[in-house]
């Protein structure tokens, strides 16, 4: 009981601190710049997310117990729907050679699969988005601004992927639409550079189900972009993700790629 | 109860301008409990992993499998087994492959077939019993314009993702070869494809797709294990009378 006891005003001290320092931070920070949520999200979501179509190659590193146990690697092509300012993807996979020439295509609420063994494009359900390690959703390029609803939180100096501390907005993003994979997020963006740093992300049922840290910021596409993200499973801990994003190229997508029937003929250059 | 308000008033007041004098003193703030989560992060995935090759790999699939299955039969039993005995052992090997070969920027030629080997103490070898290649497809494919597709040769098309019953899936009777597995998907993926042109122009929102299936041959009695060919494409199963099918799909 009186561990109990100590933990819970361990707990509330910590959380009246963090408070707190919200409190003594926040107006000065706001005070300085005074961004909205939404500008610190679209422009998060500009250093991510290249202005211009374009393809990306993507490679999953998976760890099972601190051990390396498998490694993808996927073709990503992205185009930005003006309409809906949601990005529209086209995934082939290349490696592992078991799993060459599947491809998948996510058009809004639309996701399908398709298996060169069956020669079958399938629809299956946008929910499965989530599914595996590194859900699909992860991959996929998406603009953040336009499924959720963001709030700032606060000022926050964190530490990075590689321990160098970074001071950020902390945003508290709850979903907007049907679209958004996860129910709410939580975001950290470098103040300034609105590089992404860190997020949470959680299920409806509000439990933690993914942390994310973005690394390794270089120039591609005219930016300077996060090139590296790892993955934590905050439901089994002992997996982990790294998601490597390289040889980014600018490249014309014509409309008529993002339908099923062009999956079958989709081929990389 | 005014007390514990006044107490916890105090302790806020304490933690304020603790935090204000750490704050004005240029003190460091203190670690963020958000850098725990760091500790998450394996040890082997803190480096950057290294750049693996991005050459392009051919487009195939090819996998070997073999299975071995002895048996034993019990003595005197008071029925016997009827005839014909079962084997003593029996081996089974098969060789799948999908690959896909360019022919230039706009051409490519597809194969998908299966060799497979049965080998028993009681067939002689090599027999149509236990040597049969199945030609599932083996078609040429052409992009003579932009997003414009012909497709020539034994082409397994295929509408519905159905597994069980399909209406929707024409070309499908007679179309199996000796199933594998109990999986459904796998009646799907193990079968022979149809002789026929197909095309296919994909427009910006829809794709519209003719094929043709000429009949070649005549219709043929249901094959048994006794009559299977080896190395027979048997279009009479596939291709024994013509059918045309338009679709057209909107996105």
């Amino acid at each position: 009981m009186r561990v109990a006891a100590a933990i819970f005003v361990a707990a509330a001290a910590a959380t009246v601190f963090a408070a707190a320092q919200r409190i003594a931070v926040l107006p000065m920070a706001l005070a300085a710049t005074n961004p909205t949520a939404e500008d610190v999200v679209s422009a998060t979501d500009r250093v991510r997310n290249p202005g211009e179509p374009f393809r990306v190659t993507v490679t999953l590193t998976e760890y099972v117990g601190g051990a390396e146990r498998s490694h993808d690697r996927l073709i990503v092509f992205s185009k930005e729907d003006r309409a809906t300012r949601q990005f529209r993807n086209l995934i082939e996979y290349v490696e592992p050679p078991r799993d060459y020439g599947k491809k998948v295509l996510l058009d809004g609420q639309s996701l399908w699969f398709f298996d060169p063994a069956s020669n079958l494009s399938i629809r299956i359900s946008a929910q499965q988005r989530l599914i595996g390690q590194a859900a699909i959703g992860d991959v996929l390029t998406v603009n953040l601004a336009a499924d959720y609803a963001p709030a700032v939180v606060g000022a926050e100096t964190i530490q990075d992927a590689t321990r160098k501390e970074r001071t950020c907005w902390h945003l508290d993003l709850k979903a907007a639409n049907s679209l958004a994979v996860y129910a709410r997020v939580e975001y950290w963006v470098e103040q300034g550079t609105n590089y992404p740093i860190k997020g949470k992300f959680y299920s409806d049922s509000g439990r933690l189900l993914k942390i994310l840290y973005y690394r390794a910021f270089s120039e591609q596409l005219g930016g300077i972009r996060p090139t590296e993200a790892v993955i934590i499973d905050a439901v089994d801990t002992s997996l982990a993700t790294t998601v490597s994003f390289g040889d980014y190229r600018s490249q014309d997508i014509p409309e008529a790629w993002f339908q099923r029937d062009y999956l079958p003929h989709l081929k990389i250059p | 109860m005014s007390g514990q308000r006044r107490a916890a008033a105090a302790i806020v007041a304490i933690l304020l301008s603790t935090a204000a004098s750490a704050t004005m003193s240029g003190e460091p703030p203190p670690a963020s409990p958000e850098n725990q989560d760091l500790e998450l992060i394996p040890e082997a995935a803190r480096q950057s992993p290294k750049a693996s090759s991005t050459g392009a790999a051919p487009a195939q699939r090819i996998y070997v499998e073999d299975a071995l299955t002895l048996s034993s039969r019990r003595e005197a039993l008071p029925v016997p087994v009827p005839p014909p005995p079962p084997f003593d052992w029996q081996d089974r090997l098969f060789l799948d492959v999908r690959r896909e070969w360019s022919l230039g920027d706009a051409a490519q030629f597809h194969y998908s077939g299966r060799l497979n080997l049965r080998a028993e103490n009681d067939i002689s070898f090599p027999d149509h019993e236990n040597l049969i290649n199945d030609l599932r497809e083996v078609y040429a494919s052409f992009e003579p314009a932009d997003r414009t597709f012909l497709e020539i040769g034994r082409i397994n098309l295929k509408s519905g993702v159905a597994l069980g019953f399909n209406p929707t899936d024409y070309f499908k009777s007679r179309a199996v070869v000796e199933p594998l597995s109990l999986d459904p998907s796998v009646l799907k993926e193990d079968r022979l494809g149809t002789l026929m042109l197909q095309a296919q122009e994909i427009f910006e929102h829809g794709a519209l797709t003719a094929a043709l299936a000429p009949a070649v041959r005549r219709p043929s009695p249901i094959y048994t294990n006794l009559d299977l060919p080896s190395f027979n494409p048997m279009l009479d199963r596939t291709n024994a009378s013509t059918r045309v099918l338009l679709k057209g799909s909107f996105s």
